[in-house]
Formats: C-alpha cells, structure tokens, sequence
C-alpha cells in the first residue's frame, strides 16, 4: 500500500488544484524516486505555479525535521524548489503552502529502504538490490545523498544531469561516496577535482563485467565520528554555570528566610520577600539559551576537500526559542537525542529555530564537506615520515602518530620540515587526543591539529595521500 | 482592633520562616540534585523534575499539617492562618525553576497552589477548632489529638495517592 503511495508520489502526478482559485497548483517529485533510508535526508522537488504574483510560505514537515521557505510566485510562472526533508520510520513528508488563499496540503509517503542505496543509471548490469533510476531521479542538493552509499552511472547519464544535479553528485564525491563511471575509461574532470580521500572511491569501469568486482574492491571511507563521540569535544556548555547560578540562587533564598526566621519578622516581611524571589525565579525563565560547536575534520594530502563533521550543542539558560543562524548551507541538520530540527530560511540566510528550556541540551549534528589548504604536508615514504609546512604563516602545534607511537608536532614556520624522532611520554590526554587516537587506530600515520578556521573547538585530522588512491583518469 | 493577618507577628511566624527554610532546602536540593544528574547524563532536566509539581504541593501540605495541626498550640486563628500561608509561599520560587526547566504547566501549577491555599485555611479551621473543644479537658490532649490527626491525614493522603 504504501509503496503504491510512493509510486504516486515519485510519479509527480499530484498536480492537482486543492484549494481555492486563488491558491498556488503544487506539484512534489521526490528525489531517487522516493527511495529513502529512515532517519536520512532526501529531497521533495517542489514546483509550485500560482495564476498570480504572491508571496507564499512553503514548509515539509516530518517528525524528525521541518523547513519553512518564503517564496516570490510569479504570475503562471513555474517556481521549483528542492527542498530537504529527514524521514523518520513512516516514510511521511507533509507538504504544506501558505500566504495565498486556502492553505495548500500535499501528504507524500516514500519508499524505505536500508541505508546504503546502490543507485544505478545504467542499462549495461544488474546489481542486486540496486535501485535503477534515470537522470530525473538524481538529487539536486548534496545532503540528499545520505541514503546512498554507490553510484553507478555511464557518461550519456551524467552528460544528462542538470548543473545542480552534477553539481550534488560531486558533493558527494567529495564526501568519499563511490561512483562508478561505467563504460568508459574516463572520470569527469569535475567528479575528479571534487573527489574526497584521495579520488579513491570514484572510480572508471570501461569493462561492464567488471563493474561488480570493481565495486567490491572500493570499499568504504572512513566513518567520520558520531554524536556521542563529538559531544565528548563539545562538553557540557553553558549547562553547569546555569546551575551554580540558579543554586546560588536558591542558597541566598534559603539564607534570607533563616535570617527572617530567627529575627522577629512579620507575615508581611515573609511574604514580600518570598514574592521578590518569586518574580527572580520567573525572570530566569525569559533568558535565552547559548550555542556550542564541535567539528572534526578529516582530509588527505594531495585534495583540498576535507570531510567535516560538527556537533552544533544549544544549552538552555531559560524558556524560549533560539534561532542559530547557519549560514547558506542549505544542510538540514540532525537532531540528536529526541529534539526536532526546525529549519527557517529566509533572505537573510537559514536559521535553525530550537525550542529551550533551562538546563535543556539540544544537540545537532551536521555532516559537510569543505575547501581548505592542508595547513601541513604529511608524506610516508621509504619507511620515513616528513612533515613539511608549504605555508603561508606558522603552522600550529599538534601530534603525530605514526606507528602508534605519539609525537608532539611542533610550530612550523614557513617552509620548515620536521620529521619524527623521539616518541611523546606526557601528552595531555585531553577529548580530541582520545577520539583521535579512535579514529587513527586504523591509519599508519596521521596528525591532530586545533582548526583555527573551523572555530574554537575544531580539530583536523590530516592523513598523508592515500598510496593505493586511484584516479580514474591515470 | 486587632492587626491584619498579614501585620502579625509572633513565634508562629519566625517558625513558619523557619520551617519554609527547611522544606525549600529540601526541595532545591532535590531539584538541583536531579538537574545536575541530568546534566551530568545528558538526560533530560524536565523529565528528572516531571513530579515537580506534586513534590511541591505534597510538601507545603505536609509542613502545613505538621505546623498547623501538631505542633503550634496556643494560637488564634488569625495566627495560624498567617503563618501557614506563609508556610505554605515560602517553597514558591521553586515554581520559576520548574516553569522554566519546563517540568511544569502552568495550569498545573496554578490549580496546585490554589489548592495548597485551601489547604492552608482548612488545617487553620481545623486546629483551632480541635484546640477549643479538647483544650479545656486536658493540657495533653490537644498536641495528642492532634498528632493522631495528623496521622490520620498522612493515611488518607497515602490512600489518594495510591488510588490516583
């Protein structure tokens, strides 16, 4: 039944006038052609056509996320939005348009499926349990990649895909996703430039029966660390100073009555300055609440494309609404531990609205991808390990494990190299040093370094080129 | 002419300002304890206080009972009222913690207080009427009945809170 639903709905044969004359014609295609995991992120493609020029709100609302987006119609003009939902275990995305006549409400019901999608546009091979699909089916926004762990696609595919579409595809080509090129000897300068870990996951098949073999042998990226491992970065923000506060608080309160208690107090001295407390107490409930951030971020040597991923923490200092504002990433952030993530865009970017309470802490995690210069070169040949800083300015200081064995990188000035000589005995064994030595237990070598351009609470953690990378176009 | 309840002055009063210290105390560090649990945890504060309401309403009751009933003898009844109702205010700023945390409606809370209110007018009645019919008959009666009533009162709170 509720695949029949779905196929309605990837169909896009809802262009239906709901509501009133006045009100805008809506039409919902989702991405993958509704394909899904629980708990990913996808994309509902909106087209939305009003008889006239109006201002109009659409918002998709699942219980694990919703996104409001102002919108300019123009008059019998086509306006096409891709806009991301997070679907929980129903498959359920409400679609809703407000702001011109009666409101408009589209209920679509996609399809789930286990994470790790194999999407295959491509008619030379069949995969099990892959989901063929043709180039309209393909995602416009980056994050709608979250279901999908391979993507096999030939040259006349990708040479149909739309500039956002292509452009999605080589986001996640910088996310480490595999891509594999078939039929061809060749990858795409873009999928090329925009690979992540080295280029290693995006790979040219010109033999089709090779494809299945070829795909067995990408294996998989790294996980980058997950919310619990972040939140030991993060610490507890503001929450312990809101509670010494409010037990100071509390503690005068007491003293203040002892005080009332062994003078000799009337009725009215009690109940007046039980009252002042009182009014104190509600006014805590008026205070907002402050934000947090923990990123981790993961590149190669020889890419300038690292993974990046950030915990965003709220910690309630009182009863309200917090709007963060997230910039233009258009990412739908993650809501951890039961909260929900309520995204608002608007001309002056995209705001992430949380609903607080005192001592509230609401986490969200956000995984993206980024440019930035290694700040160090990191190479492993002949048994050696040299760390050379190409500049510009002063490397920071951080660690190396090699062998796991640590070494305390030192400050490097422009164009001075370092190599590794006596391992570290003292090293402060601080959140980030634990979580990398989690991370790198798998790696030869790496290094940690504090990520100033990242913020207060960022690490990078860089890994020489891969050896075995393999660009598809050597 | 006798003063308003709320100009009284006595012992009754520095010992409800007393006693209110003690049940605040309790409560704030019961609900400072439970927070910082939470915290601690990375629970949520609102479900560790989610029986805030009735820890508060249960407490000024009880300490009203106690007060009011067993142990103030010797009171008018204008004494008592004053001092119980100043009892019974004295746990409030607890209120604002729990609006806030959001462990608390706000209806909730209003229809409590109103009822520890009541509450604290009842048990004023009821003292000084014991203390009136018993008084003359015995000096140790009264605080005897009293504390029999007083635990009269606990049995039948236990049993609506067993039947709720």
């Amino acid at each position: 039944m509720r695949g029949g639903l779905a196929v309605l709905a990837a169909a896009g044969l809802s262009l239906l006038p709901l509501a009133a004359a006045a009100a805008p014609q809506l039409r919902a295609l989702p991405a993958w052609e509704g394909a899904v995991a629980a708990g990913r992120v996808t994309e509902i493609r909106v087209t939305l056509r009003s008889p006239t020029a109006v201002d109009v709100l659409l918002s998709a609302t699942t219980p694990l996320a919703s996104i409001e987006q102002p919108l300019r119609l123009e008059a019998d003009t086509p306006t096409d939005v891709a806009v991301p939902v997070r679907v929980d275990g129903s498959g359920i995305v409400e679609l809703v348009v407000t702001g011109a006549g009666e409101p408009v409400l589209r209920e679509l019901a996609l399809s789930l499926h286990k994470p790790g999608i194999t999407v295959v546009a491509f008619d030379g091979v069949t995969l099990p349990d892959a989901l063929s699909v043709g180039a309209p089916a393909f995602a416009k926004l980056p994050q709608a990649y979250e279901s999908v762990r391979t993507v096999v696609l030939d040259a006349r595919r990708y040479d149909a895909l739309e500039p956002a579409q292509a452009g999605a595809l080589a986001a996640f080509a910088s996310r480490c996703g595999r891509i594999a090129l078939a039929g061809t000897n060749t990858v795409p300068v873009r999928l090329q430039e925009a690979a992540g870990c080295g280029g290693r996951f995006v790979r040219a098949v010109a033999n089709n029966d090779d494809l299945a073999s070829a795909l067995d042998s990408l294996g998989d990226a790294a996980a980058m660390p997950g919310p619990s491992a972040l939140a030991s970065l993060a610490g507890s923000g503001s929450g312990l100073r809101s509670w010494w506060s409010v037990s100071i608080f509390l503690l005068l309160y007491c003293g203040v009555l002892v005080a009332l208690g062994i003078r000799r107090a009337s009725a009215a001295a009690l109940i007046t300055t039980t009252a002042v407390t009182v009014a104190l107490s509600l006014l805590i409930g008026v205070r907002g609440g402050s934000a947090s951030r923990a990123t981790w971020t993961v590149m190669h040597n020889g890419s300038d494309i690292a993974r990046e991923a950030t915990l965003l923490r709220i910690s309630g200092t009182g009863r309200g609404d917090v709007a963060v504002a997230t910039g233009n990433t258009g990412l739908l952030p993650e809501a951890v531990s039961g909260n929900r993530a309520n995204l608002r865009r608007g001309d002056d970017g995209e705001q992430l609205i949380i609903p607080q309470r005192l001592f509230s802490v609401a986490d969200f995690l956000v995984r993206s991808t980024r440019q930035v210069s290694p700040p160090l070169q990191l190479t492993h040949e002949g048994g050696q390990v040299r760390v050379l800083n190409p500049g510009p300015g002063t490397s920071p200081a951080g660690l190396l494990d090699w062998r796991g064995d640590v070494y305390t990188l030192p400050r490097l000035k422009t164009g001075a190299a370092w190599m590794p000589d006596q391992p570290a005995t003292d090293v402060d064994q601080h959140s980030a040093f634990r979580l990398w030595r989690r991370q790198a237990a798998l790696q030869e070598v790496s290094a940690l370094l504090p990520d100033a351009t990242a913020g207060d609470n960022a690490w990078l953690m860089l890994l020489p080129a891969p050896p075995n990378a393999q660009r598809a176009a050597q | 002419m006798s003063r308003p309840i709320i100009r009284v002055e006595s012992n009754a009063v520095r010992a409800a300002a007393l006693a209110g210290a003690a049940v605040t105390a309790a409560l704030a560090a019961w609900v400072l304890g439970s927070t910082r649990l939470a915290l601690t945890e990375g629970s949520n504060a609102a479900t560790a206080l989610a029986a805030g309401n009735a820890a508060l309403v249960w407490s000024q009751v009880l300490s009203m009972m106690l007060i009011g009933i067993a142990a103030v003898t010797g009171l008018s009844l204008r004494e008592r009222v004053a001092s119980l109702l100043a009892l019974a205010a004295a746990p409030l700023p607890i209120t604002g913690i729990l609006l806030a945390v959001g462990a608390v409606a706000v209806t909730d809370l209003v229809l409590g207080q109103t009822a520890v209110v009541l509450c604290a007018v009842v048990i004023a009645l009821a003292g000084n009427a014991a203390e009136r019919l018993v008084q003359p008959a015995s000096r140790w009666l009264t605080p005897t009945l009293q504390v029999a009533l007083l635990g009269v009162a606990l049995f039948v709170q236990h049993i609506l809170r067993e039947v709720a």
